[in-house]
């Protein structure tokens, strides 16, 4: 456990510091006005970030990596390659190589057509993430009681544009009978997949928020208004403390939930990521409100750099299933348990209140 | 900003957690579900029960009657004793703050005295800390100690004292010194035996009429030298690290489980949409707290002094406590006060006891201060 957790660190601190290097705001700015960041890209391939392999990053490594994409605000499709890569890998399909990104709504009507060694489709696939310059995309299928996992080359679909809150694309890609050679039954269903997404999210969400209470609180030391720092003036503190704890609370139920990853306690995953997600929002709205109203007018700018973050954070809300969705998943796997049950994840304490 | 490791309850505590709900099972006294429950709910038979059962004083040495498990496995007990409303306000101080101030700052001799009976549950402590011109401002207390013959003999009152009324000791923070430029300085723990005819105690009660705490007045105790904890003058840094064991236990976010339980079952079977979009988010931050006060429990077991990481999880904790009061009464199809049910009842019960909650061992604000510091900003 604790190799694992050293190799870990070093795999974290090699990321942080290929980000220190060559991530900047420039870049930021770049990508947000339609440019693909090749050359970082490669950075990550190069180290063995980008993809997760028997040989190479493991799933759990490749999760806590994340939270590393998020306080640096990569604009890349850096967790969806990562998911898409495990899924392929474990689905027995060789990875690809190149950017690989990963489509999970589609919407009906979907055709298909599957002989031997190839499947026709037909349906279009919405919000997928950094699509108009994927090499790959990992399709979902749902096909009866079936879930298809299709490996999905560039020339193969069709793509629409369109953009996050954060101005990333969030693509709808469509397949018009496309001929697909590389495909295999997933060996996860869809609510495992909509978790890791969830949990991905929700660990990219956790680095972006230390970035913004890392911002807020180095400007609140360093803008002065009557005479002092903002960080002097008690109601600037109060807004800062509520920060810091929302970000140690996102932070502690992500680690919960990446210890069932490590556990592969697939059922404590799907729990934990759905808590995750539902306790999400609370956390972006209190951090990005607060950061912002500490930042006055300047973090209202383009210029200036907070919004990398805020806008993301923003988006992580909705992606993979807001918290109407999980919720609806919470309560799901609840059940007829009670609360204490349920939260000890053992049945039968006692004393209910109606007793 | 913070560090922590996650924390994962050993597997072992699967059976441990099973024992205790056995153990409740049998041994705990019938009645109603309460809110509060570790602060106001009492049973000496109950403790002594506990006691006997090895759930108190369980991470200290066996040598003063404790018994050597994990911070881990304290938890689940205490949690488990929580969610059941279980009736443990009279050792409740005594198993959490000042057996271990004892054990760390006492004397052999006041380790042997006093440890055995608070682990057997039969031993009952107060805080005292508050007084009228010392709330928040603890540092300006002025209860005096004057040396007195062999001893010392003290003067002056405390406030607020919870369960004083019940307890046997009191420890004590007074002023020992001349009060200096640096406030802290001066300051020492005393232990003061509640029976001693020069304690006048007078209650005083809170909101719904109940008596809970308690003024406490010194008319010239004698305080025997070996009624001293640890040294003289170093009563801040006690204090201090006492404040990290008082803030960061599961009691500080679990006070309304009773009423987020039975919340939640009303709501589940007479309001879904309720139960999906307001239920579930109370127990994400549930699950999400607990976390958190899980990793606290592991640096306080390895020595650790989390005392920013505690005031998070106690502002935290007492905040969704409130919300969880405020989410009940939006749903709840009575009115709070008319308890002809037990969701009813707990709702009325967390309304009168909520002010409480983010004030006792310490107010929101300064909590929220200590965590302001704790990011560099003073
Ligand atoms: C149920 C309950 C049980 C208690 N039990 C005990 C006990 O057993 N033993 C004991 O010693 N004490 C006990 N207390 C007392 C408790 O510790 C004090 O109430 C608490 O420390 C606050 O002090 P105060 O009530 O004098 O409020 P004050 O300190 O007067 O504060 C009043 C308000 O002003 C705010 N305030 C004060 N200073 C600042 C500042 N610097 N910046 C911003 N805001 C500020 C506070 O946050 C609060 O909102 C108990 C209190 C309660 C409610």
């Amino acid at each position: 456990m604790s190799r694992d957790n050293d190799m870990r660190a070093m795999i974290r601190e090699t990321a942080t510091r290929l980000m220190k290097d060559h991530m900047t705001n420039t870049l930021r700015r770049e990508a947000e006005d339609g440019k693909f960041l090749g050359e970082l890209w490669k950075l990550l391939e190069d180290n063995g970030f980008a993809a997760v392999e028997e040989e190479g990053l493991s799933y759990p490594d490749a999760v806590a990596l994340l939270e590393v994409a998020g306080y640096w605000g990569v604009p890349l499709p850096w967790a969806q390659s990562l998911l898409a890569t495990k899924i392929l890998g474990d689905a027995g399909l060789t990875s690809p190589g190149g950017v690989v990104s990963l489509g999970l709504q589609c919407q009906a009507p979907v055709h298909m057509a599957r002989s031997q060694e190839q499947m026709t489709v037909s349906g279009t696939w919405h919000c997928v993430p950094w699509a108009r310059h994927a090499d790959t995309i990992l399709f979902t299928l749902p096909n009866g009681n079936d879930l298809w996992v299709l490996q999905t080359p560039r020339d193969a679909f069709h793509v629409e544009f369109h953009e996050n809150l954060a101005g990333e694309p969030a693509d709808s890609v469509q397949l018009q009978q496309a001929s697909i050679k590389t495909f295999a039954l997933s060996p996860y269903d869809l609510r495992w997949i909509q978790a890791q997404a969830a949990l991905m999210c929700v660990m990219t969400a956790v680095g972006a928020i230390e970035r913004v209470l890392d911002m807020t609180v180095a400007y609140a030391k360093e803008r002065t208004q009557f005479g002092r720092p903002l960080a002097r003036f008690q109601a600037i503190q109060e807004k800062l403390a509520e920060m810091a704890g929302e970000s140690a609370a996102l932070r502690a139920i992500a680690a919960r939930t990446l210890t069932a990853v490590e556990e592969q306690s697939w059922d404590e995953v799907i729990k934990y990521a759905g808590v995750a997600k539902v306790r999400l929002p609370q956390a972006v709205w209190t951090v990005t409100t607060h950061a912002h109203q500490i930042h006055g007018a300047m973090g209202f700018t383009q210029e200036y750099p907070l919004h990398y973050y805020t806008r993301r954070l923003w988006s992580y809300r909705h992606d993979y299933g807001p918290e109407r969705y999980w919720a609806q998943e919470m309560a799901q796997a609840m059940g007829d348990q009670d609360v204490w049950d349920f939260v000890t994840g053992m049945p039968g304490s006692l004393r209910m209140p109606q007793d | 900003m913070f560090t922590f490791e996650p924390a994962r309850l050993p597997e072992s505590t699967r059976k441990l957690r099973q024992e205790v709900r056995e153990f409740l099972k049998s041994e705990q006294p019938p009645g109603k579900a309460q809110v509060d429950a570790w602060l106001g709910a009492f049973s000496p038979d109950f403790s002594r029960k506990l006691g006997k059962q090895g759930y108190i004083g369980m991470t200290w040495p066996r040598r003063y009657g404790g018994h050597e498990r994990s911070e881990l496995e304290r938890y689940v007990v205490l949690e488990e004793l929580l969610a059941a409303a279980a009736p443990v306000s009279l050792h409740w101080v005594a198993d959490r703050q000042m057996g271990p101030l004892i054990l760390r700052y006492g004397t052999e001799e006041q380790k042997q005295r006093y440890l055995p009976k608070m682990a057997q549950g039969e031993s009952y402590w107060a805080i005292g800390m508050s007084e009228p011109g010392a709330g928040s401002d603890l540092a300006a207390i002025t209860a005096k100690l004057v040396p007195d013959g062999p001893g010392y003999r003290l003067s002056g009152q405390k406030i607020w004292t919870s369960g004083a009324h019940r307890s046997h000791y009191m420890m004590t923070l007074v002023r020992s010194g001349e009060t200096s430029s640096d406030r802290h300085q001066g300051l020492t723990n005393v232990i003061v035996d509640l029976a001693d005819p020069a304690v006048a105690i007078r209650p005083i009660r809170i909101l719904n009429g109940e008596h809970h705490f308690n003024e406490v007045f010194f008319h010239d105790v004698s305080i025997p030298p070996e009624s001293v904890l640890g040294v003289v003058g170093d009563g801040w840094t006690q204090v201090t690290e006492e404040l990290a064991h008082e803030r960061s236990g599961p009691e500080r976010f679990l006070s309304t489980l009773p009423l987020l339980r039975s919340l939640s079952t009303y709501a589940r079977s007479h309001d879904h949409v309720a139960f999906v979009r307001e239920i579930m988010p109370l127990i994400s931050e549930l699950v999400t707290i607990r976390e958190l006060s899980l990793a606290i429990a592991v640096i306080l077991s390895q020595g650790g002094h989390p005392v920013v990481e505690a005031a998070v999880v106690k502002d935290m904790g007492t905040k969704l406590e409130r919300k969880i009061t405020e989410v009940a009464e939006r749903i709840l199809p009575q009115v709070p006060g008319c308890d002809q049910d037990d969701f009813t009842r707990l709702v009325t019960d967390s309304l009168l006891h909520g002010p409480g909650f983010t004030i006792r061992g310490g107010t929101n604000e300064i909590l929220q201060g200590i965590i302001a510091r704790g990011l560099g900003t003073r």
